[in-house]
């Protein structure tokens, strides 16, 4: 049955063209396993899309998806959703959930057919899941009535009553105070799962993630340490700013100081 | 809108109680072996007639007959049917005055149609109706489930679902409805003589062709696309009738959607108004009068205008009454000066 | 908010159902006492007993009554009620829209479309299976206007994105509602009063024969949503939020919109459009047993059932000796509950 340790998630040569336009080209690259990779790159370069990939929202064009060296597509839907969860930058729902309602439907992937009862509320992996994230006592509210720190909350408590090796996340801490991020972030990175996460804000993918990649125009253009990725001759390159690039006073690893744009480069 | 008066109500009961039907069956079929007072005893022969696709079969003529539609009850109460009804229902405007007092004589089982419970309360023997409306599940139901209720049944061959079973109008098509319903009723000799006297009707004025040369418009209603008497109807039948030239004739169908436009092209020298509770002949005067270009038309600056009530010019037994009315009103200087 | 919504889940739904389905029973037990003819409760049991074979005195129009109109047209609103409740839940949670109905795939338009064509053009009478050809032209008309739109919205991968299909029932719905407009225009006074009298619904023409065919749609139906509960449980999200629970989102769309839709072609078959229930009914049952599809749809077959069942009791007793049309009715019965719940709603949502 299910392997219970977080495997190893790998991209081999993943293209992924809408309409003949390459969004992703030839994405390789291996998140190592029980390690958090951060995905980096100005808008547009691909980050979200390398989720949808990853995440079987979309069929890569060519090229696959791993998991400790077996073609994810090959996993069925149900088995792979055990294993891996994802979340969306945007959640919304038209549905008048409650915060319990909304974490039990992480438990969809493990019940049986007729045998899931959203209402039920009393599985205790719901209750453990809200407990983690420091939400317990938001179980009984409307998910209408909650702030954009505390849905998020709530769907990372979604994504931990799934209970998975994997976890997918698209900007967790974007529109997020900087205290309700970072302790999203440390939660996540407690976990000890595999995580994949794209990050806006090259600082906190330095503080939180292991492992950096680099996307640039749907390429991989670096894959490495933060230490080793973010350096001002690559800022410059792919984010087209002049940056220093120094020590974190706090936890030693790379910060990263904009000091302006680049000046503009004719592309060639 | 106006709304014409509804009829008189009915001095019976509105409502039949189930209950005491036993009691009632009793009475009737007692009533029953004393011959109505008018006319001879109806004749006892079983009938068959066919109608839409359908076999009407009658073992005995029908003493407990409802009447749905204007068209229909008038051709029963032309009969002097009215002791065979136990009812009628909607009217699309007054019954003629010829019937009217023997029309007052049957309750009025609803306004419109009556629901199906409503008429299988007042276990009919016959339902007769005029529109294929009648025979819904909204109205009776449909002739099939009535059948097996043991209740005949007789829609207007006008007004045949399907289109191939309709007969084209003609005044041999329009009598033969009204002989049909005199051989279910068991009242063929009134049906005959009724027959009879409007064709001697008819060929009297046919003979004389008072609108002889008169270029007509026949209008029954709506102001912004005119719906006018096309060249296959009630309508045209009158104006043959009465040697008028229907300006529309060439158009198909009984009734056609035109516009105002060909009107004025052509110049009809007279206007026949239709007076319906929906649109009356008075609204259609007033408008015509006030219309910038259809004021200019010959027919209105002449006032040439002649007036008949819608119900006499769907086919039926008063498509005669109104080539009479019309007659009428040009000898009474109706028609263009 | 409501007490309803806060009471503990579990409970409260299990007793809706309870309550919903005794409710049932004795409302299409009143359903067939309360009519136009005054029949007494005594005379209705006489009735149905005459019909299983006892000797009971009573005369064949009556049993007629009872057995062949007010029972079979009970039946028929129970499962119209039940049917486009279920139907129009499983759509709001497939298309993530609140305001989806069982005819959002132009179902009805295409319905009404062969109706006029077969009024306005005198297509004979000829029936199928208890149905008759008003009925049969209904059925056929939705059929054609769901394969156009299926047709206009997949995919050249056969996925059926919900945006398009969407927008190609709104364009088929326009385009039939159009022509249909065009024919009753033309048709004769009495043609357009069948037209329009069936567009506003009714199951005054239930007859036993048909039901059954209807009633095996139904529970067909039922039975197919209730196994994907599961699923359009996982839907509360979107698609994506579906597909990371491990639904199947392309085959779970294609299964539910062919069943839910084909569902909808015999109901309008059966009854001609009826607004409202398949909008509403859901809503109201969400606020009684929550999200789950597990206790809601069940509940909204319930409720669906139970708010047709007195419809048509109101429908044929509220004018004297005369008939309503169902739509009517439902409309002026449910737009003020969907006014109340949406304003209730929006105040949650602040």
């Amino acid at each position: 049955m299910a392997d219970l340790r977080p495997p190893e998630v790998a991209l081999r040569r993943a293209s992924w063209t809408v309409d003949g336009t390459p969004v992703l080209r030839e994405v390789t690259f291996t998140a190592p396993a029980g390690r958090t990779t951060g995905l980096i790159g100005p808008n547009g370069s691909g980050k979200t899309s390398l989720i949808s990939l990853l995440a079987r929202w979309t069929r890569p064009t060519s090229g696959r998806v791993l998991l400790d060296g077996v073609d994810a597509g090959s996993v069925p839907l149900r088995e792979f959703a055990r294993r891996v969860a994802a979340l969306e930058q945007h959640t919304a729902t038209e549905l008048d959930l409650t915060v319990r309602q909304v974490v039990a439907m992480g438990r969809v992937p493990h019940s049986r057919r007729l045998g899931f009862d959203l209402d039920g509320g009393d599985d205790p992996v719901v209750a453990r899941a809200l407990a983690r994230v420091g939400a317990a006592g938001l179980a009984d509210r409307h998910w209408h009535t909650l702030s954009g720190g505390e849905r998020q909350k709530v769907q990372v408590a979604r994504v931990l009553a799934q209970e998975p090796r994997v976890l997918l996340l698209d900007e967790l801490a974007n529109h997020l105070d900087p205290a309700a991020g970072l302790r999203l972030l440390d939660l996540v990175r407690g976990l000890g799962l595999t995580t994949i996460g794209s990050f806006h804000d090259l600082n906190l993918a330095a503080m939180f993630c292991d492992h950096l990649v680099v996307l640039h125009r749907g390429r991989v253009v670096a894959e490495g340490t933060p230490r080793q990725v973010l350096t001002p001759a690559l800022l410059g390159e792919v984010y087209g700013v002049e940056a220093v690039v120094d020590d974190h006073p706090a936890t030693g690893g790379p910060l990263v100081v904009m000091c302006g744009a680049a000046r503009e480069k004719e592309e060639g | 809108m106006h709304t014409r008066v509804p009829p008189p109500p009915s001095p019976l009961p509105r409502r039949f109680p189930l209950r005491a039907l036993p009691l009632a069956l009793l009475a009737l079929t007692a009533c029953g072996d004393q011959t109505p007072d008018s006319g001879p005893a109806p004749a006892a022969a079983a009938v068959t007639v066919a109608n839409c696709g359908h076999t009407v079969a009658l073992e005995a003529p029908p003493q407990r007959v409802i009447t749905l539609n204007q068209g229909a009850t008038e051709i029963v109460l032309a009969l002097g049917a009215e002791e065979q009804l136990v009812g009628t229902a909607y009217l699309d405007d007054e019954v003629s005055e010829a019937w009217a007092d023997a029309y007052a004589r049957v309750p009025v089982l609803s306004e419109e149609y009556p629901s199906r419970e409503a008429i299988l309360e007042q276990r009919p023997d016959l339902v007769v109706g005029s529109y294929a409306s009648a025979f819904t599940d909204q109205a009776a139901g449909d002739r099939e489930s009535l059948d097996g209720l043991g209740i005949a049944s007789y829609l207007s061959p006008f007004a045949c679902p399907d289109d191939a079973d309709v007969p084209e109008i003609s005044w041999d098509t329009v009598h033969r409805q009204i002989e049909e319903l005199a051989l279910l009723l068991g009242r063929e000799e009134e049906g005959n003589a009724l027959v009879e006297e409007q064709r001697a009707v008819l060929d009297e004025i046919r003979g004389r062709a008072p609108a002889e040369g008169l270029s007509v418009l026949w209008w029954d209603n709506d102001t912004d696309t005119p719906m006018v008497g096309a060249g296959e109807g009630g309508p045209q039948l009158i104006l043959d009738a009465l040697g008028a030239a229907n300006v529309f004739a060439d158009l198909s169908g009984e009734w056609a959607t035109t516009s105002w436009e060909s009107v004025l092209e052509a110049d009809p020298d007279l206007i026949v108004l239709v007076d319906a509770s929906w649109d009356t002949a008075e609204e259609k005067t007033a408008f015509l009068r006030e219309d910038p270009a259809l004021r200019d038309l010959t027919a209105v600056r002449e006032e040439a205008f002649i007036t008949v009530p819608f119900s006499t010019s769907t086919p039926g037994v008063r498509n005669v009454e109104a080539v009479q009315l019309i007659d009428a009103q040009l000898a009474d200087g109706g028609g263009p000066r | 908010m409501s007490v309803l919504v806060k009471a503990r889940p579990g409970a409260a739904p299990r007793l809706t159902v309870l309550v919903g389905a005794a409710a049932l029973v004795l409302s299409a037990a009143l359903g067939v006492v309360i009519g136009t003819a005054d029949l007494s409760v005594a005379t209705v049991f006489r009735a149905v007993a005459a019909q299983l074979g006892a000797e009971t005195g009573i005369d064949t129009l009556t049993r007629h009554i009872v057995v062949d109109l007010r029972a079979p047209r009970v039946a028929a609103a129970i499962l119209t009620g039940a049917g486009l409740a279920v139907c129009g839940g499983v759509l709001q949670s497939l298309t993530g829209n609140p305001l989806a109905d069982p005819y959002l795939l132009g179902l009805s338009s295409g319905a009404l479309l062969g109706v006029s064509l077969s009024l306005f053009f005198g297509l004979g009478a000829a029936g199928v299976a208890g149905f008759g050809a008003t009925s049969v032209a209904a059925f056929l008309g939705s059929l054609a206007a769901l394969a156009l739109v299926f047709a206009l919205a997949s995919a050249r991968t056969g996925a059926l994105p919900t945006s398009r299909l969407v927008l190609a029932g709104i364009a088929v719905g326009q385009l039939g509602s159009a022509v249909a407009s065009g024919l009753v225009l033309a048709s004769d006074r009495d043609a357009a009063r069948r037209i329009t009298e069936w567009t506003l619904g009714s199951v005054a023409g239930a007859r036993w024969n048909s039901l059954a065919v209807t009633a095996s749609v139904v529970a067909v139906t039922l039975a197919v949503v209730l196994w994907y509960s599961r699923d359009l449980d996982s839907f509360a999200f979107g698609e994506r939020a579906a597909t990371s629970l491990g639904t199947d989102v392309a085959g779970v769309r294609r299964v539910l919109y062919c069943a839910v839709s084909l569902c909808t072609a015999v109901l309008v078959a059966q009854a001609g459009i009826v607004g409202f229930v398949g909008l509403v009914v859901p809503h109201i049952a969400r606020f009684l047993t929550g999200a789950g599809h597990l206790r809601l749809l069940p509940a909204s077959a319930l409720l669906g059932a139970l708010l047709l069942v007195w419809t048509d009791v109101l429908c044929r007793s509220a004018l004297p000796d005369r008939e309503l049309p169902l739509g009517i009715v439902t409309a002026v019965l449910g737009v003020p509950v969907f006014v109340v719940l949406f304003r209730r709603r929006g105040g949650a949502r602040g």
